[in-house]
């Protein structure tokens, strides 16, 4: 496993936290409520999923220190729903992630959460909001840049959590007409008695610290919301709320490292039986993760690549599915040990960046709702990366062992191209299918379009490799290298379009969407490619 | 053998320089460098920038012809082709099939847009995103179209670009473009009923950052009135009897203006309802707060026997708003030149030089259709709770404007209309696809569609399956020797 994965994983390790969170706040736990049916977002969801999604808008996280204790989020968002009369206006809730904000606004600079009468006093954060606004006034297309961008989402934070105050978010009840749900508060007090009881119910239990009147009152609630109507099936409530605890992508990693460390650990005579091992491992952490992305599918109806998290954790899975593949039918081990940093290094990068990479489902902007497209153009396009992902681990392999001062096997070069090819064939096909996708929903083949182009671009970066690689200019140590530097250009294509070019010049200059992060992981493999070239031309 | 008929022939020679793999390796890095430079010079600047200096460029295009000699050239090396050439050939082929639909469909297919309205008229013109110069020759009326892009154009007082005038010895002077053109007022001197007090007046804000020309006159055909707004009202009249009346239910301020006799000042009253607030005398250069806001009067000119003429020119003030244009002269053999005029998108103007004259106009290209589209319905379906669309459904009629044959369509987002349609003609690309393209949420009645007019379609496609099929056959299915 090469260094730079290892940070990560080390850092993701500690902060790991397996236990149940117990709460001690309120001895009412809602957790009754956690398959309730909220309409949030443009979709339904349960209440458990709406809790979390909710906590890590509004504070980046799904659990806080509050009051010296651990709170979850379904106990701290229901706490804000049942009692909002408790002085939450002075806690600190509220996220203010960017620091050049923090340091204009006057804030501590140490601290990220503010409360919300620390926040509404601040007169140069009013200022920032109207400035923000105005902009967004004279151009509703405009694009908020720097501080004033960062202004404006801790605005939404404030106006999110004043909602949350109101009761205005917890859409629960389908209306007779229309498809806008209603909250208790707004339901007619003679027809929807029952439930306003409920609901009320809740409310002096919770605040009077009577578990078994809230549970009482919940399970009636929802017995209500049934009798209403309108909800998902009981499968999917289920499978969502399964899917929401069990974090099967941060289980897969953990199989996965193992399966890396058993691979590099085997020696001499124990090496087929850890070979065995590590097969095993590594098949159960794919298992894990292929059953997290089938329940994604069915949750969200379509294929699990529509947003940056989703891509991460699927390349993260092809690439495993490649390793397997090639493995089920070369044995040669490598694929595996150069599969398993780059999954793991994703999974733990989509598990421990929520801010950058949202895990919450939401509806899809119209042009990308053709699950047709989706599953040939983004599904080819992807399981590309994941290739080129599959031969950047086999390059590090190989540029390993120079490193160490052993001469790689020529069968590892072998195969190392084995695995380009796989990447280039799926590229094309992927890109290709981009355009004529492109000419169904706006309208022509191909016009330029920076993802267009850079997707183009990382193309014709493999072909060079594989071109010069044919006419003799360079050989496997090349190849290598080649797989590592053109390996960026896929980075570049996958995350820089977005994060980079898309969201203009300036604003990875205030350290949000990650831009440090992929900048250090390009440094290290810069670095990486030198130190090999020193090894080889000091070993040759 | 290769080696000996390379000896023997030059034209083998040739081919095999062409088709060598250091020219390929040199094409692939150049033209992977070059469009990744684009991507950034688009981020820096803008599409068009990228457009112009790189993917439409003349030397981009001619690199990519470059390429298509080498993959040509390439096959022909490996000449007598065997089995395992299969899908090397298939593959270096589709990309030439690819390349040459996409000039195929550059040259003689088209891209453009169609704004629709479902209370408007039938749509028989699309327009494209090319611009272009429309100049009406003097010799036989004739419209001719010239491209020119202002934003492209280096061009100055001192050194005019100079398009000639179909048929006349004459030429267009171009010496300023301008992307901010609006219309703004002056007073010109007129004679009998049109000439009154005319009056030029400057309104500015430092908090709206915002600065407003107005002109105004009792002449005939001149506006005396204007709207600030719709928050305030302004007036001109000769005396206060024709001024318009003051409704006191209506607390909207208002500023009443009156020429004095000698034509060098004016009376003012400010109010609001049936109340003045203040009232004075004004001259020219002079400054007065009007209390609307911050809003500033400038009166930069009072003039007698004046019509108002509104022309385009640059907006000074800073303001990123207005259309594109350009000033323009027309000149003769002799070097005469007119005076210039500056010409607005979207509008048409006069050049006069002596007894000739030549109107041109400037703006996007328009391209007939031979037939009419209709928008019948527009719906924009949300997702549940929000107002975030979740698809958009037009229904279009389409109608042969020989046949008067009729076709309904229906526009989802992914999923075009086309015209005339059918399977030979959505194959062919001799076919116009309407997509979703743009909608008004202020406004459901409108939506704006692309338009695609592309037989470059058929070998784009059969390209893009070989180059998949080639490659797919170079990797993975082996020839048994």
């Amino acid at each position: 496993m090469k260094p730079s994965s290892l940070i990560p994983l080390l850092a993701a390790l500690l902060s790991l936290n397996l236990t149940p969170i117990t709460s001690a706040l309120a001895q009412v736990s809602p957790k009754s409520l956690e398959s309730l049916v909220i309409q949030e977002g443009g979709r339904k969801k349960p209440y458990l999923v709406f809790t979390e999604e909710t906590l890590r808008s509004l504070s980046g996280k799904t659990a806080l220190n509050l009051d010296g204790q651990k709170q979850d989020a379904m106990t701290l968002i229901t706490g804000l729903w049942m009692s909002p009369e408790n002085p939450w206006k002075a806690k600190q809730l509220i996220l203010v992630s960017n620091l050049p904000l923090r340091k204009h606004l006057g804030l501590d600079p140490a601290r990220k959460l503010y409360s919300w009468n620390e926040l509404t006093s601040n007169e140069a954060l009013a200022k920032e909001i109207t400035a923000a606004a105005e902009t967004r006034r004279r151009d509703p297309r405009a694009k908020l840049v720097g501080l004033q961008k960062e202004a404006s989402d801790v605005g939404m934070r404030m106006g999110l959590f004043e909602s949350l105050l109101k009761g205005d978010d917890f859409k629960i009840i389908m209306p007779l007409s229309g498809s806008d749900w209603l909250t208790s508060a707004q339901l007619d007090p003679t027809e929807g008695k029952e439930i306003i009881d409920s609901v009320n119910s809740m409310s002096s239990s919770w605040t009077q610290h009577d578990p078994s009147r809230f549970d009482q009152a919940a399970i009636s609630l929802l017995g209500l919301q049934k009798q209403v109507g309108g909800l998902p099936s009981n499968w999917k409530i289920s499978l969502e709320v399964a899917y929401q605890k069990a974090h099967p992508f941060r289980w897969a990693w953990i199989l996965y490292a193992a399966a890396g460390i058993v691979l590099l650990l085997s020696r001499n005579s124990w090496e087929p039986r850890g070979y065995q091992l590590a097969w095993v491992l590594a098949g159960s952490g794919f298992l894990l993760q292929a059953a997290g992305l089938l329940s994604r599918v069915l949750i969200a109806g379509r294929p699990p690549v529509t947003n940056m998290y989703e891509s991460v954790i699927w390349v993260a899975f092809g690439t495993i599915l490649f390793a397997l593949i090639f493995e089920t039918i070369y044995r040669a081990g490598s694929f595996l040990l150069g599969a398993v940093p780059v999954a793991v290094a994703s999974l733990i990068l989509a598990d421990s960046q929520p801010m950058i990479l949202d895990h919450s489902i939401h509806p899809l902007t119209p042009v990308l709702r053709d699950n047709f497209w989706l599953s040939t153009h983004v599904l080819s396009i992807t399981l590309s990366y994941a290739a080129f992902a599959l031969s950047l681990g086999v390059a590090h392999v190989a540029l390993a062992q120079v490193i160490a001062g052993r001469k790689p096997t020529a069968i590892l070069y072998t195969y190392l191209y084995k695995t380009l090819q796989v990447g280039v064939l799926l590229l094309t096909t992927g890109t290709i299918l981009g355009g004529v996708w492109a000419n169904y929903s706006w309208g022509r083949f191909w016009d330029w379009d920076p993802k267009e182009t850079w997707a183009l671009t990382a193309l014709l970066g493999y072909l060079f490799l594989l071109h010069g690689r044919i006419s003799g200019l360079w050989g496997g140590f090349g190849l290598a290298v080649g797989s590592v530097i053109a390996f960026m250009s896929v980075l570049m294509a996958w995350y820089g379009v977005n994060f980079v070019l898309g969201a203009g010049l300036h604003s990875y200059g205030f350290g949000t969407g990650g831009f440090p992060l992929v900048a250090t992981f390009v440094g290290c493999e810069v670095a990486f490619v030198l130190l090999s070239f020193w090894r080889k031309s000091a070993n040759p | 053998m290769i080696a000996e008929r390379q000896r023997r022939s030059l034209l083998w020679r040739l081919i095999h320089l062409l088709g060598s793999l250091k020219l390929a390796l040199v094409l692939l890095a150049t033209i992977s460098v070059a469009i990744a430079t684009a991507t950034f010079t688009e981020a820096h600047f803008d599409a068009a920038v990228a457009r112009a200096l790189i993917y439409k460029a003349p030397w981009f295009i001619a690199w990519l012809g470059v390429l298509c000699i080498n993959l040509f050239a390439v096959t022909l090396t490996r000449w007598p082709w065997q089995k395992k050439h299969t899908g090397f050939i298939i593959t270096h082929y589709g990309i030439i099939l690819l390349l040459l639909g996409a000039v195929i469909g550059s040259k003689l297919g088209f891209e453009g847009n169609v704004t629709l309205r479902t209370d408007g008229q039938p749509q028989r013109k699309i327009v494209t995103d090319r611009s272009c110069i429309q100049v009406e020759s003097p010799s036989d009326s004739y419209l001719y179209l010239m491209p020119l892009d202002t934003r492209f154009l280096h061009t100055s007082v001192v050194s005019p670009k100079y398009l000639p005038v179909p048929g006349t010895a004459l030429r267009i002077g171009i010496e300023a473009a301008s992307e901010h053109l609006s219309p703004q007022p002056h007073l010109a001197s007129a004679s009998g009923k049109a000439g009154g007090r005319g009056v030029l007046l400057d309104f500015s804000s430092g908090m709206m950052k915002q600065t407003l020309h107005v002109g105004l006159s009792t002449g005939e055909g001149s506006p005396g009135t204007y709207d600030f707004f719709g928050r305030a009202a302004l007036a001109l009249a000769s005396n206060a009897a024709a001024l318009p009346p003051h409704n006191p239910e209506e607390k909207k301020p208002w500023l009443d203006l009156i020429p004095s006799s000698d034509g060098k000042s004016l009376e003012y009253r400010l109010g609001r309802g049936a109340s003045v607030t203040s009232s004075g005398n004004l001259h020219e250069e002079d400054l007065l707060p009007l209390g609307w806001a911050d809003w500033r009067l400038h009166v930069s000119q009072i003039a007698k026997n004046s019509a108002v003429v509104t022309t385009p020119a640059p907006d000074e003030s800073g303001a990123e708003s207005g259309v594109p244009g350009f000033r323009a002269f027309l000149s003769n053999q002799a070097g005469e030149k007119s005076t210039p005029l500056w010409v607005a998108s979207g509008e048409v103007a006069p050049l006069v030089l002596g007894k000739e004259m030549v109107r041109i106009g400037y703006g996007l290209e328009l391209r007939p259709i031979p037939f009419s589209i209709a928008l019948v319905d527009f719906q924009v379906p949300r997702d549940e709770g929000t107002e975030t669309p979740s698809d958009f459904r037009a229904v279009v009629r389409f109608k042969n404007t020989k046949t008067d044959t009729e076709k309904e369509g229906l526009i989802r987002m992914n999923h075009p209309a086309s015209y005339p349609g059918g399977l030979l003609a959505n194959m062919t690309g001799f076919n116009y696809k309407f997509s979703q393209a743009e909608w008004n949420p202020r406004d459901l009645k409108e939506t704006t569609l692309q338009v695609l007019y592309d037989p470059g379609w058929l070998p784009k496609w059969i390209g893009s399956l070989a180059i998949c099929f080639g490659i797919a056959t170079m990797f993975y299915i082996r020839p048994r020797e």
